[in-house]
C-alpha cells in the first residue's frame, strides 16, 4: 500500500508546487476589497481549470486554482462504518479549531472531508515549500491516525468482551 | 561573488515594489503596507550605511506601484485604495510633497510607470482600464487630470512604456497582451511613431496577442523593437516589430515557474523574476531566436561539498534538531533548504543601467520575503557575449 501512497503525495506536491504561483490580487468587482476569488468565483477567467488526484475511488485530493488562492480539498480513505465516524469526529474537531491551522477552512467543500484554503497572504508570511510539506505531512497523518484510532477500539472492545464474558466463566 | 542580498524589511512583511532614483543612490519601497519609504545612500553595497530618510503615508492601502522619473525626478505611487500620489522633492525643506491625482479609476490600481520623458504616467488598475494622467497648469491649477484607456476584459496587471513614450504595453487577465496608443496631444506635441508607421489616436489598439495563461509581465527592449509578455502558463513571447511594419512573435517555453515581472538587460537578452525565486535569463541568437539560458543564479557546489563532511554525530544532532523544531525528522522532495537569494516569489524587477545607456548591466530584485538583491551581470559568471552586453 505504501508503494501508492508515494506518488499520490508526490503528485499532489508537484500539482500545489505550480498550483501555489498566486499573486495580489484585488477584487475586480468590489472596490477595496481583496477576496480569495477561488471562493467569491467572481469572474471566471480568474479561475483555472480545478485538477483531481486520485488514489482510489475514496481517497482523492481537489486542487482549484485561482489568481490569488488555492483551494485543496481532501478525501479521506473511510473503508467501514467506524472510519467513517472516526474520520468524521476527527475532522470536526480539527475545523472547529481551524484559526489554529491558519489555512485550514472551516467547512470542507462538497464531497471532500477537510479543506484547506490558501491565500496570497499566507504565502507571504510562510515558506512555500513549508506549506506544502504541512499538507502532504497532514495527509499522510491523518490516514495514519485514523487507523491508530480504529485498532484502539478494536482492541479495547476485545478487552471489554473479553472482561464481560469473565463472569460467564466458572 | 555572490550578488549583493539587503534584507530591508522583515521577511514577514515582504517588499511589493521599489523604484530607483536617477544616479540609482536612493531606493524607493513598499514594506506590503500603505507607507512610502525613502532611502538614501544606497550606492553602499553595506545595508548599514542605508539611511531610511523619509517615511510617506498619504495612501490608505497596500502600495501596488512606484516609478521614479529619471527627467523630472518626481515619484509617483499608485495603491489598491484606487489613488495614486505624485511626490515631488522640496530641497528647501527636505521633505517630499504629495499631489493627489484625478485618476477616475473605480477599483484598485495595481502598477504605474512614468512615460520616458517623465511628461506623463500610465497607471493600471483592476477596473478593466488604464488610467493615462498629465499635469494640468491650463487654468493656473496644479494636478493630474487623467484620460482613460478602455477596452481591456480583465484585470490589467502591468503596463509598460514603448521607449518613443506613445505606446503602451499591457498586461491583462484575460489572456491577452495588448499594443495600445497613448497619445496625448498636449504633452507628445511632436509624435514619431517609429516603429508604428502611424499615429493612432488616444486608447486604439495597434495589435493585440494571446497567451494560454494569464499574461503577468510585459517590457520593451531598450531600442523599442521587441515586446516582451510573460504568462502563468510558463511561456514567455518575443514580438519583433521591424522597421519595414512586418510584425513576427515567438513563444519560448521553459520547465520551471512562471515570472511575474520583466526586464530588458539589452536588445539581445531579457531577465525575468518570479515564482522560481531565481531570475531567469532568456537571450537571442544571431538570428534573433530566443531561448532560455540559464538562471541568473546558479546553485554553488562549494560549500555544499564543506557541509558534507560533518561527522555522522551532528548529522544526528541536526535530526532530532530538526525533529524538535519542525515536527519531522527530515523534510524529503521539495522541502530542503532553499539556496536561492530569494526565500519567495520575486514580484519586481528595475534596471540599475547608466543614465543615457540603453543597456543594463545590473539589476536589483526584491520579493515577498523583504529582500532587495543587487545583481551585476558580468561578476556571476555568464557569457557576457550572449547577453549582447
Amino acid at each position: 500500500m505504501a508503494n501508492t501512497l508515494r506518488p499520490y503525495l508526490n503528485a499532489i506536491r508537484g500539482t500545489l508546487d505550480a498550483a501555489l504561483c498566486l499573486r495580489n490580487f484585488p477584487s475586480q468587482t468590489v472596490e477595496r476589497h481583496n477576496k480569495p476569488e477561488v471562493e467569491t468565483r467572481s469572474s471566471k477567467e480568474l479561475l483555472l481549470n480545478p485538477v483531481t488526484i486520485c488514489r482510489n475511488e475514496q481517497e482523492k485530493c481537489l486542487i482549484e486554482t485561482s489568481v490569488n488562492s488555492v483551494r485543496v480539498s481532501i478525501a479521506v480513505k473511510q473503508a467501514d462504518e467506524i472510519e467513517t465516524i472516526l474520520c468524521h469526529k476527527f475532522t470536526s474537531f480539527l475545523m472547529q479549531r481551524a484559526e489554529q491551522f491558519v489555512v485550514m477552512r472551516r467547512k470542507p467543500a462538497e464531497g471532500f472531508d477537510i479543506s484547506f484554503l490558501v491565500t496570497h497572504s499566507h504565502l507571504e508570511k510562510l515558506w512555500k515549500h513549508k506549506l506544502i510539506d504541512f499538507i502532504i505531512q497532514f495527509m499522510e497523518d491523518i490516514d495514519k491516525e485514523i487507523s491508530g484510532m480504529k485498532i484502539a477500539i478494536n482492541a479495547r472492545g476485545r478487552i471489554i468482551a473479553q472482561q464481560f464474558m469473565l463472569q460467564f466463566v466458572q | 561573488m555572490p550578488p549583493i542580498k539587503h534584507q530591508v524589511v522583515s521577511p514577514s512583511a515582504g517588499i511589493s515594489c521599489h523604484a530607483w532614483n536617477a544616479d540609482k543612490s536612493m531606493l524607493a519601497l513598499c514594506a506590503n503596507d500603505n507607507r512610502l519609504q525613502i532611502y538614501e545612500g544606497c550606492n553602499s553595497p553595506s545595508f548599514a550605511s542605508w539611511r531610511l530618510a523619509h517615511v510617506l503615508e498619504e495612501h490608505d492601502l497596500v502600495i501596488s506601484g512606484i516609478s521614479w522619473s529619471p527627467v523630472t525626478n518626481k515619484i509617483v505611487t499608485c495603491s489598491h485604495d484606487r489613488n495614486a500620489f505624485v511626490w515631488s522633492y522640496d530641497a528647501a525643506q527636505a521633505k517630499w510633497n504629495p499631489i493627489l491625482c484625478a485618476l477616475m479609476l473605480t477599483r484598485a490600481a495595481l502598477d504605474v510607470h512614468w512615460s520616458p520623458s517623465g511628461t506623463k504616467f500610465a497607471c493600471s488598475s483592476g477596473a478593466k482600464t488604464i488610467a493615462v494622467s498629465r499635469l494640468d497648469t491650463s487654468q493656473g491649477s496644479d494636478w493630474y487630470v487623467s484620460k482613460l484607456i478602455k477596452g481591456h476584459k480583465s484585470t490589467v496587471q502591468k503596463v509598460a512604456w514603448h521607449p518613443n513614450g506613445l505606446v503602451l504595453a499591457t498586461a491583462c487577465t484575460d489572456f491577452k497582451c495588448r499594443v495600445v496608443s497613448a497619445v496625448v496631444e498636449e504633452v507628445d506635441t511632436n509624435p514619431d511613431p517609429r516603429p508604428f508607421g502611424t499615429v493612432k489616436p488616444f486608447g486604439e489598439a495597434y495589435h493585440q496577442f494571446s497567451c494560454g495563461g494569464w499574461v503577468t509581465a510585459v517590457a520593451w527592449s531598450p531600442s523599442g523593437s521587441i515586446l516582451a509578455y510573460a504568462g502563468q502558463d510558463s511561456t514567455i513571447h518575443f514580438v519583433r516589430f521591424d522597421p519595414s511594419g512586418a510584425v513576427s512573435e515567438q513563444s519560448v517555453r521553459y520547465a520551471l515557474l512562471p515570472v511575474s515581472s520583466l526586464a530588458f538587460l539589452s536588445d539581445k537578452a531579457v531577465v525575468g523574476g518570479g515564482h522560481d525565486m531565481n531570475p531567469l535569463v532568456f537571450t537571442a541568437n544571431s538570428s534573433g531566436q530566443w531561448s532560455f539560458l540559464r538562471r541568473l543564479d546558479e546553485k554553488s557546489t562549494g560549500p555544499a561539498k564543506a557541509e558534507g563532511a560533518v561527522s555522522s554525530m551532528s548529522a544526528a544532532r541536526a535530526m532530532f534538531q530538526a525533529k524538535t523544531t519542525r515536527g519531522q525528522a527530515s523534510s524529503g522532495g521539495a522541502g530542503k533548504d532553499l539556496w536561492t537569494q530569494h526565500a519567495n516569489a520575486i514580484v519586481g524587477i528595475e534596471g540599475m543601467g547608466r543614465a543615457g545607456d540603453p543597456t543594463c548591466s545590473k539589476l536589483s530584485t526584491c520579493g515577498l520575503d523583504g529582500r532587495l538583491v543587487v545583481w551585476e551581470i558580468p561578476t556571476l559568471d555568464i557569457d557576457m557575449q550572449a547577453l549582447g552586453l
